[in-house]
């Protein structure tokens, strides 16, 4: 935190700028967090469908299968809907964490997706349950933390 | 020359018993983690890989259940809290349903109860490394 370079009642035109800037950032942090948090717990909730349908289909119901199908496609979609959403809090003053860590996520997902339609099992099965792991983790850590008073302090040269 | 003395209350943080714990949390952990693993080889094929998958999964509940006891020591002596004592009594539980729901072949129970004990352990494995599990019950309320 860096002591403000201006005393707040000078009116310069530079700080006025500035402080026209952090507000708008501001409002697009609180804009972007509450999306982040409903599409990190959609997220969470849609995944743990899956090793329920994978157990059931392995009980012999092919059905299952056909909804384990579409739910890890959806799945990727709402991975890079995250990814979206979390780059835009990152930059308007979130964590650069939220971002990468949806990465990761998301590129899990696409390979676990691939590894499910050829059928190789001693990738999907123990990727698939770290990718659980990893969805319920983010949406847990995105929804606990308070949110900060003000975003990260851009001041103006 | 003046030293100065920070009379701090006397709280009992635990240490050699969180030691114990984070020792009994990896063994469990690594156990858990073989699981996945080998079930995903067997599907895949590897038939011996089920005979590995068994023997952990009808051995993994005495790990609970040592674990029971060091997060109990955690508790009482150690000074830290209950609740991790506490889930590991859920955990043992689980661990049995999910030998029983693996030997029935159930597996639409036997796969997510799997996912979810693989979870849970990972967890307060992570959980114990975390300085917040150093810290005794008094200060970890405030």
């Amino acid at each position: 935190m860096t002591p403000p370079q201006q005393p707040p009642f000078t009116t310069s035109g530079i700080y006025l700028i500035a402080l026209h800037v952090d507000r708008l950032l501001l409002s697009v942090y609180m804009k972007a967090l509450v999306p982040l948090r409903l599409v990190a717990g959609l997220h969470a909730v849609a995944i743990c469908l899956q090793p329920v349908l994978a157990g059931v289909y392995l009980n012999g119901a092919g059905s299952a299968l056909r909804m384990h199908e579409p739910i890890g496609l959806s799945l990727v979609g709402i991975g890079v809907a995250q990814l979206l959403i979390a780059t835009a809090w990152w930059r308007t003053g979130g964590r650069a964490v939220a971002p990468l860590v949806t990465l990761l996520l998301l590129a899990g997902e696409v390979l676990q997706v691939a590894m499910g339609y050829s059928r190789q099992l001693a990738v999907h099965i123990p990727l698939g349950i770290a990718l659980v792991a990893g969805t319920i983790a983010f949406a847990v850590w995105i929804n606990r933390r308070r949110t900060p008073a003000r975003p990260r302090q851009r001041v103006a040269a | 020359m003046t030293t100065l003395v920070t009379t701090e209350p006397k709280v009992r943080r635990p240490r050699a018993t969180l030691w114990t714990l984070r020792i009994t949390l990896l063994l469990h952990a690594a156990l858990i983690i073989a699981q996945p693993i080998l079930a995903g080889y067997f599907l895949s094929g590897d038939v011996d890989a089920i005979t590995a998958h068994g023997s952990i999964g009808s051995t993994v509940w005495m790990v609970a259940m040592i674990q029971i006891v060091t997060a109990l020591l955690y508790w009482r002596p150690g000074g830290g809290r209950l609740w991790p004592a506490l889930v590991t009594v859920v955990l043992f539980f689980a661990e049995f349903v999910q030998l029983t729901y693996g030997y029935l072949q159930n597996f639409a129970v036997h796969v997510p109860l799997g996912t979810a004990i693989v979870i849970a352990v990972v967890w307060m494995a992570v959980w114990s490394f975390r300085p917040t599990a150093r810290l005794s019950r008094q200060e970890a309320k405030k």
